[in-house]
């Protein structure tokens, strides 16, 4: 019984962490970049949404309805500012220009907050639903649900819709989607926006679980780089999976050898997929990432 | 007078000033000379790897904590001196090198900076858990016991010259690899891999060989810091701000170039001391970070080459000019 209540919370994290992945997902795969600010903009969500709970008692999951607007205009006016002027540059340009942004952001928010951690006292927070001698949190319930619904929702645009369709037609091949007259600046500004937005709502998800600080950004994208790499970079299909195998490898761990090792644990799963398979673990690679 | 605006000319008076602000009984511009140097050697052996071959590590403080850790731990374990404990650390830094670059070399762009991050952070938390080893994040300290033989001096100066001969060093070692065949191979596997493969380049084999003279070079720099500070902790020695200063300093002053990591590491780092210690006592904890940002993605922006690149194009364009001017005039 006590291996079912570890698996269970090992995919309970493991749908949060593939919820925080997937933007990160989506925007390598179609803009084939790798967002190192992408921890930066949950972190910053979690802070939004945690001025709206303590200046105005807005409930975390209220708060979703003023996320997810901000959140979207601030992707657009990063994806503007910083990103659209380097995408024809190198690579390395790419790295580094995510890094400072992150090294910003984490930063001004640092200053301006301070370095102490907060947290949301909800009603609802420590209470969780009995199901036999097995006990499930509500809130990591909640941030599953959310996951499930926010990828499927996310699968759905991309599958039916016609702006969605550009989208993959984008992380095919952007030339040849620029032939049939697809306006590939206009998608990239819509991916980011989407991106951003997704983890703003995974931000706000995991607000009533984890206590915020301004470094909560740096812990979370480098689980964020291990679920998105072990799904195949690009490949936002392999989230899923790959979020929920690295959070029962996680609890697992967890329960056999000493919690801090646990970091140890995944980055070794993250070098070897990257040294064995770097195409990922799930899946044949989406949207022609080399 | 424009002549004398060379590198040639100026190494040689940079060396002379810093011989003369040595002599100034000021603690703070020791401190700010110790760390420039420090950094001027590092950024430069980060440049040899990521800027001459094109390899992004956003991850060098995992050979800096190595070669720092690997040092003390002889030190206060082994009695063994720092002289030779340097040397054990650097050789720590190369089979580190080498199990790392192997694999590595296969992964291009983001996944390469992507591993070298993840394997600091590993060896970052492995310093903290290990506690029988490192005395985990409360870190080791060295005890105060002056003499040449432990590489421990109460005057500062001392550590200026040796702060100085390990720039010297590795300037030394980065410009003959630049003006080597070598140097040569490593920029035309940085421009164009497979071409560079196509002509016989053994790209894989020379990215190799400048990875582990960089992860040597940095891992004494690690020696030599604990050496100065006293005290070696997972969270200084592993921190992913220094990889991070240590990237700025060659991209600021120009990356892949020669003299580029000596010029950005003479204006981030004693910039960033004097802010630090300027306003971070005022309650911005982080403002130095945030400058570098901004300062990182202003000259990735506008500057991609770099200052010293731009900064000598514009003198020779200048040159260039007046050269034209007296011929006209003469004319």
């Amino acid at each position: 019984m006590d291996f079912l209540q570890v698996l269970i919370s090992g995919i309970l994290i493991g749908g949060i962490y593939a919820l925080v992945s997937l933007g990160l997902s989506l925007l390598f795969g179609v803009i084939k970049i790798v967002n190192f600010a992408h921890g930066e903009f949950l972190m910053l969500a979690m802070f939004f949404s945690y001025w709206l709970y303590s200046a105005f008692l807005i409930d975390p999951y209220v708060s979703l309805l003023f996320v997810i607007p901000v959140s979207a205009i601030f992707g657009a006016i990063i994806y503007k500012v910083f990103i659209k002027g380097v995408l024809h540059a190198s690579e390395m340009v790419h790295i580094l220009t995510t890094v400072a942004l992150s090294i910003v952001l984490q930063n001004l928010v640092l200053m301006f907050i301070g370095p102490n951690e907060r947290a949301v006292q909800t009603v609802y927070g420590s209470s969780s639903i009995m199901i036999g001698d097995l006990s499930i949190g509500v809130t990591k319930l909640l941030a599953f649900v959310a996951a499930i619904i926010v990828t499927g929702a996310l699968l759905i645009f991309l599958k039916k819709t016609f702006v969605g369709k550009a989208i993959m037609a984008v992380a095919q091949d952007k030339t040849a989607a620029q032939y049939v007259g697809i306006n590939v600046n206009k998608i990239y500004l819509i991916t980011f926006i989407i991106a951003t937005v997704c983890v703003s709502i995974a931000g706000t998800m995991i607000l009533p679980i984890y206590s915020i600080s301004p470094h909560i950004g740096s812990y979370f994208v480098l689980i964020a780089f291990v679920v998105v790499v072990t799904g195949g970079l690009g490949n936002i299909y392999g989230v899923i999976p790959a979020g929920l195998l690295i959070g029962i490898v996680e609890a697992v761990s967890g329960y056999y050898l000493p919690v801090s090792l646990k970091e140890v644990i995944y980055f070794s799963i993250f070098l070897l997929v990257l040294i064995v398979r770097p195409s990922g673990l799930f899946g044949k690679i989406k949207g022609g990432a080399h | 007078m424009r002549r004398f605006i060379q590198p040639k000319y100026l190494l040689p008076l940079g060396v002379i000033i810093i011989l003369l602000l040595s002599q100034v009984d000021d603690i703070t511009i020791h401190n700010i000379l110790i760390l420039t140097l420090l950094y001027i050697g590092l950024s430069s052996a980060w440049n040899l790897l990521s800027g001459y071959t094109g390899s992004l590590s956003l991850g060098h403080a995992a050979f800096f904590g190595v070669g720092a850790y690997t040092s003390t731990i002889l030190l206060i374990e082994f009695q063994v001196t720092p002289w030779i404990g340097m040397f054990v650390g650097a050789i720590m830094c190369v089979i580190l090198a080498l199990i790392i670059g192997l694999p590595s070399f296969r992964l291009k762009g983001p996944f390469f900076t992507l591993s070298s991050i993840a394997i600091a952070e590993i060896l970052r938390i492995v310093a903290i858990n290990w506690r029988e080893v490192t005395n985990g994040s409360m870190g080791l300290r060295i005890s105060f016991s002056e003499g040449p033989s432990n590489m421990v001096f109460s005057n500062s100066q001392t550590y200026i010259y040796l702060m100085l001969a390990y720039a010297f060093i590795v300037f030394i070692t980065v410009y003959f690899i630049d003006k080597s065949k070598m140097g040569l191979y490593l920029k035309a596997v940085r421009e164009e891999e497979d071409a560079a493969t196509s002509i016989g380049i053994n790209a894989n084999r020379y990215k190799m060989i400048s990875f582990i003279i960089s992860a040597l070079l940095t891992g004494i720099g690690g020696s030599l810091f604990v050496q100065f500070t006293l005290f070696a902790e997972p969270s200084s020695v592993f921190d992913i701000n220094l990889s991070i200063l240590i990237a700025l300093a060659a991209i600021l002053g120009g990356i892949g170039t020669l003299y580029g990591p000596v010029v950005g590491a003479i204006i981030i780092i004693p910039l960033s001391e004097i802010l630090k210690s300027s306003l971070g006592a005022s309650g911005f904890p982080g403002l130095h970070l945030v400058i570098y940002g901004v300062v990182l993605i202003v000259v990735i922006r506008w500057m991609p080459k770099g200052l010293y690149p731009t900064i000598s194009s514009l003198i020779k364009n200048r040159n260039k000019k007046s050269q034209k001017t007296k011929i006209i005039k003469e004319v």
